[in-house]
């Protein structure tokens, strides 16, 4: 009888009220609202910089200290967004992200107190393994997103952008500080953690546009060209954070202008060339004093008007019905495979959560991420980043 | 009392020429009533009677139109449709200029009792008792009457953006607030659309009656942007050769032959201030250098939308300044109130809703309402350091509603 009553109560409950599989709740409840009353403590790059230029024992052990100060109180903010959930959002995919969160932060809130070389030694393999654990949890999160959309529609409307929003700007956040800690024990030239002293967005832009080519051109045996003009000066900035974004967004300019330029038949593997070339993308590289700017303009015919509204959103993919059905047979197309592993972030195309996501990364050190579609024509996005290297982190409580 | 004088009007009408009943009218109106009074407490305000009207026209709900209803039903104009679309204007202006002397007379900060306000306030309700007091258009005299009120009512109303623009900055003078505050900003982005849908169907009624071959009222039926972009870049390159000695040059890049339906005015003047500006950051940008790169104009064909795509290569605006592009502000020179009267935007427009609207640094803002007017948008993108891209997007189906607030 007892697990009858535990089986009702589980599933008239709020899911904040319930048992977790993993019993956490009653021991740690406590814990995560004392850690969610603080608020997280923002850094700059340059504060970030600084403070590991000169990297010692003692320095790495202040750093770890501030990890395990730190790492839990972020982490429970989050703890208590997913519990505010409805009940029937929270099951799979997120579920499985709640037991994650709710481990890291016991496993880092646990851990004793740092004293010495050999604890700080500890502690980064804890991050590391940490780190690891969670890299998964866009996919977690894009699946999840997409199970309780299903649900809802039956029942209200469903608008859980801003969580999204705040789960991935958060995790950016976390993983920034886990893996600079991580990355402070190692020396790279120019490198401060994961920060480049001296980031070329130029180069990022030759190594994301070679990457892109590549797929692009094992998916339909064609190059869209590319035009860059225009150059600024380094910056200090976290060359993957660039790489995402930059990567995101010639993959979408390559893809409208192939797209739009070839012939559909019935399969993927027959597209046939159009007579005339492809029109090239083209990039303008410029700086003012304190920003840079990317301006990556295509001609891939710009994007349908029913779309347009949805695309900062999450889980509207822009991937084309015909696609999309292909992918769905074929169990995810080449391109997306492929595409896929290049980013810890796991797949992302198909899912729509690339360019929502790029915007994030780009405004969380004070930059932002902008879209004009040009109807029948082509695209213009512009990222804008900050080069001073003086804005906090956009950390959201 | 009103539904005498509704009875003495229709008397005079019977008996009388049209000529002679146009002054008869307008002398009844002044001698009718003043719509204002000093009341017991010493206060200037209405009449209680005509602000129950006022209340009671301003309560109805104003029908929007879209422009693909304007063009299907003034296409070949017989008097018949003149009287049907007078009587629906006869309906609808009344209660847009009430919604207007509601707004005007409860205004933050103490705006409302500017002297330049009060002036535009006066003139709001001297024409919505115009309005009210003309009775029903019932056939081809009384429609011609009708259309000289409204035009009357228009050129009445000509100066109103400089009377706001200078009541507002009697306002900075009086109190210190300013455009940048948001209820100010609010208040003029709501008044301003308003104020050019009524004067579009005011000039759109008056134009059906001097039909232009290809136009239905200023709707031209085969709007071509690329035109309209040249009119309005040959007269900003002027503009900037008197002031400069110099001027970039202007290209025409994309679907130079796509022609729709459109309002040629509203075009032209977010043409022309969009192009002004992209010519002023340019030769300003490069004034150490002989050779001006050129402005472009891209303009795309959608499905439902057209862009067109303005870029100049002239330094872009700084990020700091981006957020108040869109605030009225009166340029960075305070031009003192009694000088604002004399200032003139130069757009040459000639057609025949021309407004004479001051170049005060209205440009951006007062650009954009004219492109949300029928459901379109204006964008501003910069890079700090090269140049700023302006995007304009039409609905070119025209199946949008007015924007009405």
């Amino acid at each position: 009888m007892r697990w009858q009553r535990l089986l009702l109560w589980r599933f008239s409950r709020p899911f904040s009220q319930q048992a977790s599989t993993t019993d956490y709740l009653t021991v740690h409840d406590n814990a995560v609202a004392r850690y969610a009353k603080k608020e997280p403590r923002k850094n700059t790059i340059n504060q970030l910089i600084q403070f590991g230029k000169h990297i010692n024992e003692q320095k790495l052990i202040q750093s770890a200290r501030f990890v395990h100060q730190e790492l839990p109180v972020r982490l429970a903010h989050r703890i208590i967004d997913l519990r505010s959930l409805p009940y029937y959002v929270v099951c799979g995919p997120i579920k499985r992200i709640y037991d994650v969160y709710v481990e890291a932060f016991e496993s880092v809130r646990n851990f004793r107190k740092i004293q010495d070389s050999a604890d700080e030694k500890e502690f980064t393999v804890l991050l590391k393994h940490l780190v690891d654990e969670s890299a998964n949890v866009v996919e977690l999160l894009a699946h999840g997103l997409r199970l309780a959309l299903l649900k809802a529609s039956e029942r209200e409307h469903l608008d859980l952008d801003s969580f999204v929003d705040q789960m991935l700007m958060s995790r950016i956040g976390r993983r920034m500080i886990a893996e600079q800690h991580v990355m402070l024990h190692e020396s790279r030239p120019g490198f401060v953690g994961v920060i480049n002293t001296n980031c070329s967005p130029r180069e990022c832009l030759d190594i994301a546009y070679q990457e892109c080519s590549r797929i692009c051109f094992r998916q339909y045996g064609v190059t869209v060209p590319v035009q860059i003009r225009g150059s600024v000066s380094t910056i200090p900035y976290i060359p993957y954070h660039l790489h995402y974004i930059l990567l995101e967004l010639l993959k979408n300019a390559m893809r409208a202008v192939v797209e739009k330029h070839f012939f559909r038949s019935r399969t993927q593997k027959d597209l046939l060339l159009s007579k005339d070339s492809l029109p090239c993308i083209e990039v303008l590289l410029t700086q003012g004093p304190k920003q840079v700017t990317i301006r990556i303009s295509d001609q891939g015919g710009g994007i349908p008007l029913d779309i347009l509204p949805n695309v900062f959103r999450y889980g509207f993919s822009t991937v084309n019905r015909l696609r999309e059905e292909q992918q769905q047979q074929e169990g995810g197309g080449e391109w997306d495979l492929l595409v896929q592993r290049q980013s810890v972030d796991g797949p992302m195309a198909g899912l729509g959560f690339g360019l929502p996501l790029s915007k994030l990364y780009a405004q969380y050190f004070g930059g932002s991420l902008q879209l004009v579609s040009m109807d029948g024509y082509g695209t213009d996005v512009y990222v804008h980043l900050d080069r001073t290297g003086d804005v906090l982190e956009g950390v959201e409580i | 009392m009103l539904k005498y004088q509704r009875f003495q009007c229709l008397r005079s009408h019977i008996s009388s020429n049209w000529r002679n009943l146009t002054n008869t009218l307008f002398k009844a109106s002044v001698t009718i009533g003043k719509p204002r009074y000093v009341d017991a407490q010493g206060n200037d305000t209405l009449q209680p009677a005509t602000l129950e009207q006022v209340k009671a026209f301003a309560s109805r709900k104003p029908s929007p139109v879209t422009l693909k209803r304007l063009f299907e039903f003034g296409s070949n104009p017989s008097p018949k449709k003149l009287l049907t679309a007078a009587q629906l204007l006869h309906r609808e202006l009344p209660c847009r200029l009430a919604r207007r002397v509601i707004q005007l007379a409860s205004l933050p900060y103490g705006l409302s009792d500017m002297p330049s306000v009060k002036i535009v306030k006066e003139m709001y309700e001297r024409s919505f008792l115009d309005m009210t007091q003309f009775p029903k258009p019932m056939d081809e005299e009384e429609e011609l009457l009708f259309t000289e009120l409204i035009r009357k009512i228009r050129q009445r109303h000509d100066n109103v953006v400089k009377l706001i623009a200078k009541g507002i900055l009697e306002l900075k003078r009086h109190c210190g607030k300013g455009t940048e505050d948001i209820s100010i900003h609010d208040f003029l982005d709501r008044f301003y659309m308003s104020r050019i849908g009524i004067r579009f169907l005011i000039s759109q009624h008056i134009a059906m009656h001097e039909p232009r071959e290809g136009y239905v009222g200023v709707i031209n039926a085969r709007c071509r942007p690329a035109d309209v972009a040249e009119d309005a870049a040959n007269v900003a390159k002027s503009i900037a050769y008197r002031h400069y000695g110099d001027s970039p040059d202007i290209q025409l890049l994309g679907n130079i032959s796509l022609s729709f339906p459109y309002i040629e005015g509203h075009l032209h003047h977010m043409f022309f201030e969009l192009l002004k500006n992209s010519l002023r950051a340019t030769i300003e940008y490069h004034r150490d250098s002989d050779v001006f790169p050129p402005v472009k104009i891209i303009i795309a064909d959608g499905q439902e939308d057209v862009t067109v795509k303005i870029s100049d290569e002239g330094g872009g605006i700084p990020r700091s300044a981006m957020n108040r592009i869109w605030t009225y502000m009166f340029t960075t020179v305070d031009i003192p109130p009694e000088r604002v009267l004399e200032a003139t935007d130069g757009s040459g427009y000639k057609g025949p809703d021309t407004d004479p609207i001051a170049g005060l640094g209205y440009g951006l803002p007062l650009s954009r309402l004219y492109a949300r007017y029928f459901g379109g948008e204006l964008s501003v993108m910069s890079m700090e350091g090269y140049g700023t891209d302006a995007y304009l997007h039409i609905c070119k189906l025209g199946d949008k509603e007015e924007s009405l607030v």
